[in-house]
Parts: C-alpha cells; structure tokens; sequence
C-alpha cells in the first residue's frame, strides 16, 4: 500500500504531462473537469482580485483621479460578476464534479458529455463577458444591472450585450451541472450508501442542484428579454412605453437569492466534512444539518423582495419579505449550533483547512448577523445600497463561502494531487488573509452608516472618510499578498509537498478509501457501505477515529 | 457628520431605539457563538484529549437554539412591521410639500403651489410633518439624506414617498443611493431645516423671480445666456422660462455647490464648469458649449449675481 501511495503522485504527474491539448479539450473524466473547473476558477480568481486591487487603489483617497469614472464602473461589474458566476460557482461545482462520485462510490458523473458540456459553456461564458472589452468596453451597470440603466437609452455601448449573452452561456452550463449532480446522486450511489448515509458534502451538492435547476432559469429569461428590448427595441422594462423596470429586479432576485445560496450550500457541506474529520468526531445533529440545508433551499424562493424594500412595493409586500427573511436565519443560525457541537468534547486538530473552518464560523456569525438587519425593513431603508452592505456581503461570500472553499482546498489538495499542501505555507497564508479580510470589510461597515454609498468612484473629503477607506485599502494589499502566496504555495506543493498517500487526515468518506490521486475507475477494489462513516465505524477498514491514524 | 443614527426626526429617533436593541440582541448572539468558539479550542485541542466521546446530538441543545432564535425573530418582527408602519405610512391623497425629481445626475426640488423650482440644495421646516413626492426623470435614484430618513428608490413611471418630521435645525447631506450611471458619485444633495418663520421667508425669497443685473458684464452676460441657447435646458424665472431638462438657475448663486456637489459654487469654478464641464464631471449631460473667454466672463458675472 505504501508503494502505490508514493508512486501515484508521480505517475499522476507523469501522466499529465503525457496528455495532449486535445485531451483536456475533449476529456470527459469527472476528475480531470472538476480540477479545470477549479482552474477556471483560480484564472478568473485572479482577475477579480486584481480588479478589486484597482479599485481600492482609486478609492485610496478622497477625490482620486486615478480613474476615469466610467472605467471604474466598468470594474466593479466585473467584479461581482466574475467572483459569483466564473469563481465561487464553477469551483463549487468543481469540488462537487471531482468529489461527488468519489464519495458516493461511484466511477464517474451520471452523464459526462454533460459535464464536459458544462464546464466548457462556463468558461465560453466567462471569456464572452471578458471579450467585451475588444468590442468597446466592459459591461458597466453593476452585477444586478438594473433596469432602465440597462438599456439601449442610457447604455449604449456593447458591454451589457455580451453581458446578457456571456450570463446566458455560464447559465446553460450551470443548469446542466445542477442536472447532472441531481441524476447522479439519485442513480449512482454505491449499494449500501442510502440517503440517510449520504456524507453532508454530497446532501448540500444535492440540494443545492435542485436550487439551481429552479433559480437560473429566471435569470435566463431576463436576460433574453433585456437582449430583445436591446436589440430590437422592445420595451419589457422601459416605463415610458408601457413596460416595467421593477419587473427587471422581481426577475433577477427571483433567481438572485436563490443565487446567494447556490454559493454557500456546498460550502456548509464541505466545513460538515472537514469539523468531524480534524475534531475525530461524529457531525453533531447530522438529521439538523440535512433538513436546515432542505429549509434554507425552499425558503431562498419566499425571500427576493427583500433586496426591494426601499423601491416602494409597500409595506404590506415589504412585511411579507421581512418575515420570511427572518425566518431563514433559524435554519442558518443552526448549522452554527451543528458545527460548534462538533468541536464540543472532541479532539481538535488545527490544520489550514480545519483553522478556515473555525474562521468561518466568526466571520459567517458577522455577515449573517448584519444581513438579519437588513430584514428589519427600517434598517434596511438606512443601509441599503451603501458600503455596510459591501461589508455584509463580503462577510458573507469571504468570510463565508471562500473560507469554506479554502477549507475544502487544503482538505482536498492531497487527494487531488497526491501532496499535500504545504501547511507551513498555509498557515502565513491564513494568517495573512484573515488580518487582510477584517480589515478591508469590518471597517466599512462604519463607512455605510456614515453615508457612503457603493458603487461610487470616488468620494468628498467628509469626517472619517479618508482614513477609513486607506485603511481598507491597505486591507485589501495585505489580502492581495496572501492570494499570491496561495498561488506560490500551489505551484510549490505540487513539485515539492509532501506525499500524501491515501487518506492523510484519517477521514472516514469514501474517497480516502482509494488512493491519491485515484486511479481512472476511482476504486481499484468496491467499497462496502454498511454506515454512515464507513472507514471509521466498518471493523474491516480499522480506521476508527480512537486509534488515532495520523498522530 | 453624516450619520443614520442622528436622531434628528421623529423617524430616525423610532430606528435608533430598534437599531440599538437588534445590536444589543446581535452582540449577544456573536459573544456567545465567539466564547463557545474560544473555548473549544483551548479545551478540546488534541494535545490535550484523545478518544472523544462519539455522541453525535444533543435533542436538548438543537431545542433550545431553535427556541432562542424564533423568539427573537418573532420579536424582532413585530418591532418590524410597526415601525416600518410608523414611518412610512401611507399617503392617503395628502398632497405633498416638496416634490423632489432625480435626475442623471442632480436633483431638482419643486414645492407645488408656491412657484419655487430649484436644484440639488433645499430647505423644509422644522416640527413639521413634511410630505416628499419623489419621481425620476430617466434611471432609478434613490432619495437618501441618512440624518433624516431611510432611502425611497425613485422607480421610473411608480411614485414613492416620504415623511419628514424634522426635530432640529440644521444643514444635513445627502447622496442618491442607487447606481444610476457614469456620474452616481457626484449625485450629493444637501438639505437645510429652519424653525417655521425662517423656512417661510426662504420660501418667500426663492419665489420672487430673478434679480436683473445693472452692472454691464453681467447684462452682456444675460444676453449670452440667450444667445448661446442656455435657455433650452435651464430655466431663470423672470428672465427666461426656459426648460427644465437641466437645473433651475433662478437663485443659482445661493447655492453652496455646482454639479451635484463635485464642486465649490464659486465664480472660478463656475468658469472652470463653463470652459468644459467634461473636465469637471466627466459623463455630465451639459455639453461643452465652445464659449469664447470675453462669453465665459460675462456669464459668470450673471451668474454670480442670481441670488
């Protein structure tokens, strides 16, 4: 067993370098597309961070000029746009397209010309909206483009085009992915894996899917309709001639909120992964955690309006909002209780991913705190649309979801790879990131209640302004540094990490049964599911979390 | 300083009460999630416990999580839909005081029945309850001037509102809080609270029309805002009806800033915003109106005048 463990990185390396463009282009094994999915990820990653950097950069100082304004508008549309829909969901659904067979004893997705399909609409995505540019200037109206800014009237140029037909692209490919995670999850489980054994990874994908199908397809339709009003000069959502620019923001939250959840389900199941394995303990309330994740998922579809209140619905439709937004912070407000019953009693180990995991459960506590206020209508009406909601979705997408994934990265790399991620690096890393993070954003929760609006390229020299921003600017440098540590480290660890062998944290889901990375078929011997952590409560695999595999 | 804490209406006074509790009750919740955090990990560290107990729920705990959060859900609901109710009530056919206009990117305040039309800085009364109409001219604005109220979204072709009980005198700022294009940045507006009788002498002043100049630049100044078509855009009441697709100059030079607050309302930066305005707020919908020095020079003598 030792042998094949120390050779398989190498021949996994061997073998890559054998394999031709034409083999990526044209591969259709869930291994290979969920590792380019994550490299697609990391690509745009980096250019949504180097964007951010910019725009920090102008907002350095009050009344920068560094920026002309229209380019800075252009920027931050494309920030948000690359982070949600070319970085967090394609690595999401990477880590599910690698993961999800592994875990459910499968040898591959249910269907993977589809995934191949996938993958590379969301990429032809990602590189229409960026083509943009070529064809005069990015998009500009912000990520939720609202109607009428979007329009032909106010918004000549041919950003938001590609914008519309990029989207509709990446969507497609989304939908076939969430198609293809709910087929392979009903149809491809190993004997013995039932649903009430299924690992919380592969239960959060699965509803997550079921998200997916039902959300993007309200945000396809908006698009089409916003290309027809553009481009033939219809009118779904120009007042003047009978349409409706509420109709636009009823459209895009109807899938957006859902949206918000599509970005962190899989990540509240990849940290139920990772606290029981680096705690040697059971999940705690593993029942909660399935049907929290179910309640948060219908009640993402109740709750869109309420990024609406300040745009005069009225406060019958705003109570209704109000309510059921409140209501989805039982079911979120629980995993927290799940995740530090966990640690409680148990034996903690603090690798990189497990420390992201602890991070996680401060920082999601601040962002989710500071979103309850937005349900309180009246606090909405003060904080909407300033930078306290810069700060309370970063907290939220950082704090929270990416810390998720970078938990599910150090956890997964070796796998992977067949190394591991240098953990000496990881832990600068982590360091540097966390520091970087609260500064950037916990300030700027101040600058919202303070009256700074977002999506402004620069700003008067006003009381506490100038510092605030030059420290979350500084924030920002401190975070940029540690991404290119990341990067490094990868590069680093790949060459030079240690071997990992097979299961190097003595996790108890199938796919530390196989060896790393695994061989073609996944499983070069069945496993046998008879529980629901089968390598630590099976006699026949011995690895119960009492003998303590790795000390 | 800009605050939404500023008790300075009977709004913002209800909102600071509900905000301090929801922080109390917020603070609450984090300290709890921080210390069982903290004290997982120095008491469970696996340098210090091996062979944990491998339960794997506690029916008791999920319980009482659940209960805590619904009471405070259901608590902060209510205190929700109440204040929400307060502040914001419905108009019922009241006509309104002010009715404010957003436009790319400056605001244009009218006060119906009294003649008063002007732009981006305006004055309502204190102890009052005032009714402000808001619209939009082209994209969505938002109204926000965080010292007073919460914002309204001004949604081309639907009406919003809002009421305004004003405790304090005082001069309170604002900014459109919604993106609205290449210029949301520069889209400030700036509102000035008086006792009554103050309030209605502004009123009174800024119905009268347009002082006429009786120094000779300024005259030639008036004959170029003619000349140069000024007047298809911008309105001077008792000089020339004008339009309003731009700001109303009747009483321009009583105003603190130019262009949405990007600069001083002073007469070199009336010249510098006459010589090109793309310069001063690039994207702006005035067009460069190629003026020679002497049309420049004169128009800002006219200008500067128009109190």
């Amino acid at each position: 067993m030792t042998d094949i463990a120390a050779t398989a990185p190498r021949e996994f390396a061997l073998r890559a370098k054998q394999k031709t463009l034409l083999h990526y282009l044209s591969t259709l094994d869930h291994k290979e597309l969920g590792i380019m999915y994550l490299l697609s990820a990391l690509v745009f990653f980096l250019l949504g961070g180097a964007e951010a950097m910019v725009m920090r950069t102008q907002l350095i100082t009050p009344e920068n000029t560094l920026l002309e304004p229209d380019f800075y508008n252009q920027l931050f549309t494309l920030h948000g746009t690359t982070m949600i829909f070319f970085v967090i969901t394609p690595a999401l659904v990477g880590l599910g397209v690698y993961f999800v067979p592994l875990m459910i004893g499968a040898n591959e997705m249910a269907f993977p010309r589809l995934n191949a399909f996938a993958l590379w609409m969301t990429v032809l995505g990602g590189l229409v909206v960026y083509w943009s540019f070529m064809a005069g200037g990015f998009p500009n109206a912000g990520w939720f483009n609202y109607a009428p800014l979007n329009e032909k009237t106010y918004t000549p140029g041919p950003g938001i085009d590609y914008f519309c037909i990029g989207l509709l692209i990446a969507g497609v490919g989304t939908v076939s992915a969430g198609l293809n995670f709910l087929v392979t999850v009903i149809r491809m489980r190993i004997k013995g894996l039932r649903y009430s054994r299924m690992p919380l990874f592969v239960w959060m994908v699965f509803v997550n899917s079921f998200l997916i199908i039902a959300a993007l397809p309200a945000l396809n339709a908006a698009l089409a309709m916003l290309l027809i009003d553009r481009q033939l000069n219809a009118h779904f959502f120009t007042a003047a001639t009978g349409g409706s620019p509420l109709i636009w923001q009823h459209l895009f939250w109807v899938f957006g909120h859902p949206e918000v959840y599509i970005l962190i389900l899989p990540g509240f199941g990849i940290l139920s992964e990772v606290f029981p394995v680096f705690s040697r303990k059971p999940l705690f309330g593993y029942k909660m955690v399935v049907l929290s994740g179910m309640a948060i998922m219908l009640l993402s579809y109740l709750v869109w309006a309420h990024h609406m209140f300040s745009a005069g619905m009225g406060n019958n439709a705003n109570t209704i909002f109000s309510v059921t937004s409140l209501l989805i912070a039982i079911p979120t407000g629980m995993k927290i209780v799940n995740w530090i019953g966990t640690m409680w009693g148990g034996s903690l180990r603090f690798t990189t991913s497990m420390l992201f995991a602890i991070a996680f459960l401060i920082e999601f506590t601040i962002g989710g705190l500071s979103g309850v206020a937005f349900a309180i209508v009246p606090i909405d009406w003060q904080l909407t649309d300033t930078y306290f909601v810069v700060a309370h979705f970063h907290y939220v997408f950082m704090g929270g979801t990416f810390f998720t994934m970078m938990a599910g990265l150090y956890y997964w790399f070796p796998k992977m790879t067949g190394r591991m991620l240098d953990e000496r690096h990881g832990k600068w890393f982590f360091a540097l990131f966390v520091t970087g993070f609260n500064l950037t954003f916990f300030l700027q929760h101040f600058l919202g209640a303070m009256g700074m609006p977002r999506r402004v390229y620069t700003y008067p020299d006003l009381p506490g302004y100038a510092v605030l921003n030059f420290l979350s600017t500084m924030g920002a440098y401190l975070m940029g540094a540690a991404a290119l540590l990341l990067v490094y480290s990868m590069y680093y660890s790949l060459k030079h990490g240690k071997i990992a062998g097979p299961n190097p944290w003595g996790g108890y889901t199938l796919e530390w049964y196989t060896s790393s990375p695994p061989p073609e078929k996944n499983f070069g011997k069945i496993p046998v599911v008879k529980t629901r952590m089968p390598l630590w409560e099976q006699d026949e695999y011995s690895l119960t979390p009492k003998t303590g595999i790795d000390d | 300083m800009i605050s939404f804490l500023d008790r300075a209406t009977e709004g913002n006074e209800e909102l600071y009460h509900l905000f301090i509790h929801y922080s109390i009750a917020a603070g609450a919740v984090f300290f709890l999630v921080v210390a069982a955090t903290v004290y997982s990990i120095i008491k469970f560290r696996s340098s210090r416990r091996n062979n944990p107990a491998q339960f794997r729920d506690n029916k008791k705990v999920e319980i009482i999580a659940v209960s805590i959060a619904a009471s405070l859900i259901i608590f902060f609901g209510y205190r929700t839909v109440v204040l929400m109710n307060r502040i914001n009530p419905p108009v019922n056919g009241a006509t309104p005081d002010i009715v404010v206009t957003g436009h790319q990117w400056w605001w244009e305040v009218e006060y119906p029945g009294t003649g008063v039309t002007t732009a981006n800085e305006f004055h309502i009364p204190v102890g009052r309850k005032t009714l402000v109409e808001l619209r939009s001219a082209d994209v969505i604005h938002s109204f926000w001037v965080p010292n007073l109220a919460g914002k309204q979204d001004m949604v081309p072709g639907y009406g919003s509102h809002l009421w305004l009980n004003v405790k304090r005198p005082g001069t309170y700022v604002g900014v459109c809080g919604e993106f609205c294009g290449q210029q949301h940045a520069w889209m400030r507006l700036k509102v000035v609270a008086h006792p009554q009788e103050e309030y209605d002498q502004w009123l009174a002043a800024n119905a009268g029309d347009a002082s006429i100049p009786d120094d000779p630049t300024a005259l030639s100044g008036a004959a170029v805002f003619k000349s140069m078509s000024c007047q298809s855009c911008h309105a001077i009441r008792g000089y020339n009806p004008g339009s309003h697709t731009g700001p109303d100059l009747t009483h321009l030079a009583s105003r603190e800033y130019l262009a949405g607050g990007v600069v001083k309302n002073t007469p070199e930066n009336i010249h510098r915003w006459l010589t090109d305005p793309q310069k001063v707020k690039p994207g702006a919908h005035m067009p460069n109106m190629h003026l020679t020095n002497q049309q420049k020079e004169d128009l800002t003598a006219f200008l500067k005048q128009l109190k």
